[in-house]
């Protein structure tokens, strides 16, 4: 055993114990460097694949009207999706679309899009968003591998058509675009989640942990009274098929808080089919419209020349002449006065008179009113898109833009801007900007949106002479006479305009729009109306024709809904007869 | 029979230290398989008292006795191999186990014992002081009829683990310079003519990702990568016990067998690696430091060769958790999940125990 062997055996050993200790620190060095120095960096990695976030979607405010009915909800819908497995082949997903197509109507378009999702690699693919239950219940009973349901909240406007334009509408992902969906869609739309989801490395969630609770949207409470806003809308209706024309608005308001109680607007749209609404139909016309006022701007000047000269009152208009020439144009009077006092020349709409009050007055000092009620700017109704009217500075104007502007013509405004100058007067000077939202009401409870103060802008002496002398008599006297509402003796000022022919470069002498603007009663103004009515084609064009009866047949119902108490027995109670609809709708 | 005397030179100390290692394992196989069915605790459970009795039963006979049995065992054992490769299922890729009355097993890992039992006889009568080509060819033949025989279940990484044992022995035995060059160079020569004839596509990313492990980490690198972050994220105490979420999420692959080490690391940390990678130092030192005691010449190759065999395997299985090495099927001795070779290495430690404790001429 003794041999030369068992001498080599220690060194060998030796040998061997060194490699292996150097082994062994080289493992311990590395066990040090993972463990110790890039310990936090494979910990986030380790945390990275085993938990993600993911945003909860927090319900959509409701949107109601002053009375709390419900304008517009969000419901839960079912929407599929395809969820591609492991190493999934596209020819398997192809086939299950396929199988998926038989079940649910899937446009070609829709079609095309999943399969360029599938030819994409994606992993997570939208079949069809917001389907009905239906479809979702045979879908699920088919039982298709990698096809499932999400739930998504879809908003429903239970109104239909009704107050649209308010509404607006939203897109796929419930964000408001337009109306006060859009308005005010941060506070409809709440505020996203968070959720902490952790999977096991087979992507099964095992355990949930909300880091930041989805704050659900608030409630928004609209002025709109969706009772006047039916009145509003059917009456508006009504005068557009029974005079032809092409659009019309009509908003009623409370001109005491400048409160919008009704906004109507024609052509409308169902904002629950927003997506394939026309667009000429989105259209809100009380806001989204600039139009020449015709003589209804005529309020304006009268204001204006009140407060200018006090005495103005008493003057008298040579009007027989019948027509106005300046500079190789001439304005003609619907039809041929006298002598006419200065009141009369607003109730019976003499363009010559207005003129001569207007050169009288002087072009600066009737911009600055013009200015004053607010026209050619926006009056910050809380809704998007509003126009601004368009009014040219007075160093820009022609010698032809005074008497023109006298009877309103080359400025442009839009109807909400006409319901602020009403409101103005019907509120003895004071303005009141518009607005629609009353309150937001939220989990911590209502929030009262504190009106602006209102301005004044006009003397109550101007105010009420205007409202006493002039308007109630356009209604009693003047052009205005088919606006008498029973009981409810009203205030307003007709309009009718010609319309600008940009083929012809001139007024069109058959296109009209018809306007009247009015408050009742006069004395105590409860509401506030203004009615637009585009190129009627039945025959009657006047503002005095055309838009008085809407305006009277809102006021009349309106008045009633409120409990306005007539001054006397009124002949027609009815608020909402069929009768009048049937006869209406027969040819 | 042990006698009383005897039984007071049982290196204690070693059978505590692999004690100890199977009992860590059996924990964390426990904590990597709790939630998953097969009852991976309790097979581990049983593999291990039947180990602790083959143990018992190896040191109460005679080494040398043992030693006359070492040619017929190594005939059988090359028999099961054959058998394995026509009578067994395919189980992740290779068909190394045999079912015999409902127990699995995997006769490569007795192949390991019955290797250096005979290599152990062959060298008895070598007495020169260097490696005679006689021997080296006689040797090396022996060692090939395993390798190659596993290398046909296909299962490169146990066949691998024939080569400790073999080159433990040569070097023993006293290898040249020159032998050892001519190794390395005909182990280079070997290597590049595997990777174009043998090699299988995925052995060859397997091969890459230890050189960039960032190459593909979907496929070959995903085992390496959820491997080092389990290990790293545990960082320096661990996440603890059952707490891994690499192991207990199942991004760790393997995680009772192979990669168990990354869980002992992941839900023990730094100190639960360092303990582990301690007590195989230390099972190793006292093996080496056995095999200058073992009393004659089959005595201290046994020793050797057990020694190096248990050293390359946790040597390997461990870097192969840390990113060091390829992923081979190794799986790290006394603590991953199998009953098989669980067993080999008790008789491996037996044999060890076995010659120390008969180590002075006297008994």
């Amino acid at each position: 055993m003794k041999n030369q062997n068992s001498k080599q055996l220690p060194k060998r050993n030796l040998i061997v114990t060194i490699g292996l200790v150097l082994w062994f620190l080289l493992i311990l060095g590395r066990l040090v460097e993972l463990q110790v120095f890039k310990h936090a960096q494979l910990k986030n990695e380790a945390i990275d694949q085993n938990r993600y976030l993911r945003e909860i979607w927090p319900t959509r405010g409701t949107i109601r009207d002053c009375q709390g009915k419900i304008l517009a909800q969000s419901l839960s819908v079912p929407s599929l999706f395809l969820a591609r497995g492991k190493n999934e082949e596209n020819s398997s997903l192809l086939e299950k679309i396929t199988a998926l197509k038989s079940l649910i109507p899937l446009s070609s378009r829709e079609w095309q899009r999943i399969r360029n999702r599938i030819d994409n690699g994606d992993r997570f693919i939208w079949i069809k968003r917001k389907i009905s239950w239906e479809d979702c219940e045979k879908v699920k009973q088919a039982k298709i591998p990698g096809i499932f349901v999400q739930m998504e909240s879809k908003r429903f406007y239970p109104l239909g058509a009704h107050l649209a334009h308010v509404l607006g509408g939203v897109d796929i992902d419930d964000r408001g675009l337009s109306g006060v969906e859009y308005k005010y869609n941060n506070f409809l739309q709440g505020k996203k989640g968070r959720i902490l989801i952790l999977r096991d490395a087979l992507h099964r969630k095992y355990d949930l942990e909300v880091i930041e609770p989805a704050q659900p949207g608030q409630d928004l409470i609209l002025t709109i009274d969706s009772n006047i806003q039916y009145i509003a809308e059917r009456e508006l209706e009504k005068a557009i098929f029974e005079n032809q024309a092409c659009w019309g608005t009509v908003i009623v308001s409370r001109p005491s808080t400048g409160e919008i109680l009704a906004m109507a607007s024609y052509p409308d749209y169902d904002p629950n089919n927003f997506a394939t609404a026309e667009p000429s139909a989105l259209i809100n016309r009380a806001i989204q419209e600039n139009f020449e006022p015709g003589s209804a701007f005529k309020l304006i000047l009268a204001a204006a020349a009140l407060e200018l000269k006090p005495d103005i009152f008493h003057r008298t208009y040579d009007c027989s002449i019948g027509y106005f020439s300046i500079g190789g144009l001439s304005i003609r009077d619907h039809r041929r006065f006298n002598l006419l006092s200065f009141p009369e020349v607003f109730i019976h709409s003499s363009n010559v008179g207005a003129i001569q009050v207007a050169l009288e007055i002087g072009r600066d000092y009737l911009y600055s009113w013009i200015k004053k009620f607010g026209l050619g700017e926006k009056t910050g109704i809380d809704l998007p898109g509003e126009e601004t009217g368009i009014l040219r500075p007075p160093n820009s104007w022609t010698v032809h833009t005074l008497p023109y502007l006298a009877i309103g013509y080359e400025i442009s405004v839009t109807a909400i801007q006409l319901l602020q100058v009403i409101n103005a007067i019907a509120n003895q000077g004071l303005l009141f900007p518009p607005r629609i939202l009353k309150s937001l009401e939220g989990p911590e409870g209502i929030q009262k949106l504190p009106s602006s103060p209102p301005v004044r802008i006009l003397s109550s002496y101007v105010a009420r002479e205007i409202t006493d002398n002039i308007l109630a008599k356009v209604v009693d006297l003047g052009t205005g006479k088919a606006a008498a509402i029973d009981g409810f003796p009203p205030a307003g000022k007709t309009g009718t305009a010609q319309k600008y022919d940009p083929w012809l470069k001139t007024y069109s002498s058959s296109r009209h729009r018809s306007i009247f603007i009015g408050f009742a009663p006069f004395d105590k103004p409860a509401i506030s109306i203004v009615v637009v009515i585009d190129e009627p084609k039945a025959g009657r064009y006047y503002g005095g024709e055309v838009a008085a009866p809407v305006f009277r047949e809102i006021g009349r119902r309106v008045l009633l809904y409120l409990g306005e108490i007539p001054r006397f027995k009124p002949e027609k109670i009815t608020l909402a007869s069929s009768e009048n609809w049937r006869n209406h709708h027969q040819p | 029979m042990i006698n009383r005397r005897l039984l007071k030179e049982i290196d204690f100390l070693t059978l505590a230290i692999v004690v100890a290692l199977s009992l860590i394992g059996l924990l964390f196989i426990y904590s990597a398989s709790f939630c998953m069915s097969g009852n991976f605790f309790l097979k581990q459970l049983v593999a291990l008292i039947i180990s602790l009795i083959s143990l018992i039963v190896v040191i109460s006979i005679d080494y040398r006795r043992l030693l006359l049995f070492s040619l017929p065992l190594f005939i059988l054992t090359n028999f099961l191999l054959v058998a394995t490769i026509f009578f067994s299922r395919r189980i992740a890729g290779t068909k190394g186990w045999l079912d015999i009355f409902s127990f699995r097993f995997q006769p490569a890992e007795i192949a390991k014992i019955s290797l250096i039992l005979v290599l152990a006889y062959f060298f008895s009568e070598h007495r020169q002081e260097r490696l005679t080509t006689q021997a080296a060819i006689g040797s090396c033949g022996l060692a090939a009829i395993p390798f190659f025989l596993i290398l046909l279940q296909p299962d490169l990484g146990t066949a691998a683990c024939f080569l400790p044992i073999l080159i433990s022995s040569l070097f023993l035995a006293g290898l040249s310079r020159r032998a050892i060059a001519l190794m390395v160079i005909l182990a280079i020569l070997l290597g590049a003519a595997s990777w174009h004839f043998y090699l299988k596509d995925y052995q060859k990313k397997r091969l890459i990702t230890v050189i960039s492990p960032s190459h593909d980490l979907k496929g070959s690198g995903y085992h390496v990568l959820q491997s080092k972050i389990a290990v790293g994220s545990g960082g320096f105490l661990g996440k603890g016990f059952k707490k891994g979420t690499q192991s207990q999420l199942r991004f760790l692959p393997a995680r009772h067998t192979d990669f168990i080490f990354a869980v002992i690391s992941e839900e023990a940390g730094f100190l639960g690696s360092f303990f582990v990678l301690g007590l195989f130092a230390w099972l190793i030192w006292r093996l080496l430091k056995s095999v200058e005691l073992a009393r004659d010449r089959p005595g201290k190759y046994i020793i050797f060769m057990v020694a190096s065999l248990i050293s390359v395997e946790a040597i390997i299985n461990i870097s192969m958790v840390i990113g060091f090495f390829p992923v081979v099927g190794i799986p790290l001795p006394f603590i991953s999940y199998g009953g098989s070779s669980l067993l080999a290495h008790y008789l491996a430690i037996g044999l060890v125990l076995n010659i120390r404790m008969r180590r002075f001429v006297y008994v």
